[in-house]
Order: structure tokens, then C-alpha cells, then sequence
């Protein structure tokens, strides 16, 4: 079986920090962002893109860790 | 199962000064008794369960049972109780769009 190699989406940069952001649907764009989830899809439709994939950017000062029990 | 992590640029953090976070999103398509959303979704291997924000719960029309409450307990060990119930998400399921990348079905 031919090996695929996955592709790299493109990087998001610092300004969506802490904002949801909208993909179009094959994930090569951000197409909108927004304060809330909500926001975010509104203004992806509006962009044109009626099936966006969603997600929040990380906030510009919070880290995820792991920790030792 | 071979899928790329999201680089976000970042400022530097206090951890170790880096300007690149790479994470392990997966995409996810949600689907409610009314509506549905395409998402990422972390994929922590640290973790004991998923979990999804009210605000999507609600987004989808899934119902929320307020009698059911579950302990959530993070890295500083703090408790949080919360209604944790979708009793009508009709089904959570990861698609792959890309070859190459992760499909879970539940």
C-alpha cells in the first residue's frame, strides 16, 4: 500500500490568539474569526463558506502542561 | 494513524521562550438533533474522557441533563461540577478528508 503523506495546514497566526477561528472546508484557509464560536460561523457564512471547520486559537498568554502526580 | 499538528505563532512563552505551539488537532463533525459542526478537537492522550463546551451542546441541540453532575479536576486540582449529559447527540464522529489522516467513529 502506497504511503500518503498527510499535509501540513497552513500556520495561524498571532493576531486570532484567543479568537475562534474559521476554516474553509478543505482546511486551506482561514476564512473568519470571531469572539465566540458563534460569531465565527456567522461571519464564515457570510464569507461565503457554509460549511466552515471551527476551532479557538490558543490565548496569546496560556499554555496547556502536563504534570506529575 | 498519521496526522499534522496545527502550528499557531504565539508569543514567547513563559515556558520556554519558544513563538511556535504545535498541537494535535483532529477534525470532528458533530452532529445534534438540529444542527451540526465541524470542529478540531485536541487530541490528549492525558486525558480520561471528552468533553464538549455548553456552547457547542447548545449549538447542535443536544440536551443537557442538569441533574447529572460529574467532578472535573484539573492540573492545580481544582474541582468543578458540571452537567455533563448529551443525551440526544445523535453520533460524534471524526471523518478523514485526508488521506493520511485519523478517522475515529464512535
Amino acid at each position: 500500500m502506497e504511503a500518503i503523506e498527510p499535509v501540513q495546514p497552513p500556520s495561524v497566526p498571532s493576531e486570532y490568539c484567543g479568537r475562534w477561528i474559521a476554516w474553509n472546508h478543505d482546511r486551506t484557509r482561514i476564512v473568519a474569526s470571531g469572539a465566540t464560536l458563534t460569531e465565527a460561523r456567522a461571519a464564515a457564512s457570510q464569507a461565503g463558506e457554509s460549511r466552515p471547520f471551527l476551532t479557538k486559537a490558543p490565548e496569546a498568554h496560556v499554555r496547556f502542561v502536563g504534570g506529575l502526580r | 494513524m498519521r496526522f499534522p499538528y496545527q502550528h499557531y505563532e504565539i508569543p514567547a512563552s513563559p515556558v520556554d521562550g519558544s513563538t511556535d505551539l504545535y498541537r494535535p488537532e483532529i477534525p470532528l463533525h458533530l452532529i445534534g438533533e438540529s444542527d451540526e459542526l465541524f470542529l478540531f478537537g485536541l487530541l490528549d492522550t492525558g486525558a480520561d474522557g471528552v468533553v464538549i463546551g455548553r456552547g457547542v451542546a447548545e449549538t447542535i441541540g443536544a440536551t443537557l441533563d442538569e441533574n447529572v453532575r460529574w467532578t472535573l479536576r484539573g492540573l492545580n486540582s481544582r474541582s468543578l461540577k458540571r452537567s455533563l449529559v448529551v443525551s440526544t447527540l445523535r453520533s460524534w464522529m471524526a471523518k478523514s478528508l485526508q488521506p493520511g489522516e485519523c478517522r475515529l467513529q464512535s
